[in-house]
């Protein structure tokens, strides 16, 4: 009796399963709707430059995806093999760099709360942006091209926040190297 | 009259199929079952998680593979061991300016390829 209910509840169990891995994938990706709409004469445009503009988007993922891998190695090079090893060294002599194990942390968590989700988000808009057919929907290739420049905007200011918190943490290195070695005078 | 002889009724044993007979049959599907789930949670994990993004082994990617490829530069970093001395403290100076100058002049997604003016749309 308690193996039937068992089975029986395995059985669900597995069914539920095989349907949410099967909705799931689905389910977060969507199509970015902005509010801009587009004139007549915009769509008349969109509709005259179908091949460029496809052609166009279709660089800007590539070339876009190439920029996101280098400058994305680049800033966590600054926080793996710079920061933490430094922040590592400064407590491993037992100074106080408190103030730099802060800063280094921000980085991290603007790099990967901001920075990285936004990349994500704009990469997600900028692909459904390529799936728009240009000539039978150019109100709506136009109104998703103005939501993925939004995306790209968000982007760029986690990039340049993420430049500002390095610069904070070298001006607050200077600081700490001008300390340091007053002290070991 | 003759003695009524009687009929011999022959019960013949019909094989009741159960389910420990397909064993292999069984452990086929399932194992097949349980793979294409895997693949299935993994695909959404590889879309979701923003892998995908950054993954240029992606079909028509090729070309930006082989760039990405040029420079494949060797960085150390600094040591995390180590005394803190002048030598050591001017030499993390110069790693993370040199690191520090290199995102600033990519200034990444900077410029807006995408305003109506630059696609010709406007």
């Amino acid at each position: 009796m308690i193996i039937r209910g068992m089975k029986r509840y395995y059985s669900k169990f597995s069914l539920v399963l095989l349907a949410a891995a099967i909705v799931l994938p689905f389910a977060s990706v969507g199509v970015a709707r902005a509010m801009e709409t587009a004139t007549e004469e915009q769509v008349g445009k969109v509709k005259n430059r179908c091949t460029q503009l496809e052609s166009s988007l279709n660089q800007l993922e590539r070339s876009d995806a190439l920029l996101r891998n280098n400058i994305g190695n680049s800033y966590l090079t600054i926080s793996q093999k710079l920061m933490v090893p430094m922040n590592q060294r400064i407590a491993a002599n037992q100074l106080d760099g408190g103030k730099l194990v802060q800063i280094s942390a921000e980085y991290k968590k603007t790099y990967d709360e901001e920075f990285y989700v936004n990349y994500k988000n704009y990469e997600i808009s900028l692909n459904n942006t390529l799936k728009i057919n240009c000539k039978n929907e150019p109100a709506e290739l136009f109104e998703s091209i103005a939501a993925t420049r939004e995306k790209r905007s968000e982007l760029y200011d986690s990039s340049r926040k993420i430049i500002t918190i390095a610069k904070e943490y070298n001006s607050e290195y200077k600081k700490f190297k001008t300390e340091v070695l007053k002290e070991s005078r | 009259m003759p003695e009524e002889i009687p009929e011999v009724v022959k019960i013949e044993t019909v094989p009741i199929k159960h389910a420990k007979d397909h064993k292999l049959l069984i452990l086929v599907f399932a194992s097949v079952g349980i793979s294409l789930l895997m693949v299935v949670f993994s695909m959404f994990l590889y879309i979701n998680t923003g892998a995908s993004q950054l993954d240029l082994s992606r079909p028509g990617y090729v070309d930006i593979r082989t760039q990405n490829g040029d420079k494949p530069e060797r960085f150390d970093g600094f040591e995390a061991t180590g005394e803190l001395n002048k030598e050591s403290l001017n030499e993390f100076s110069k790693l993370y300016e040199t690191k520090l100058k290199e995102i600033e002049q990519v200034n990444a997604f900077s410029s807006d390829p995408l305003s109506p003016k630059s696609l010709r749309i406007e």
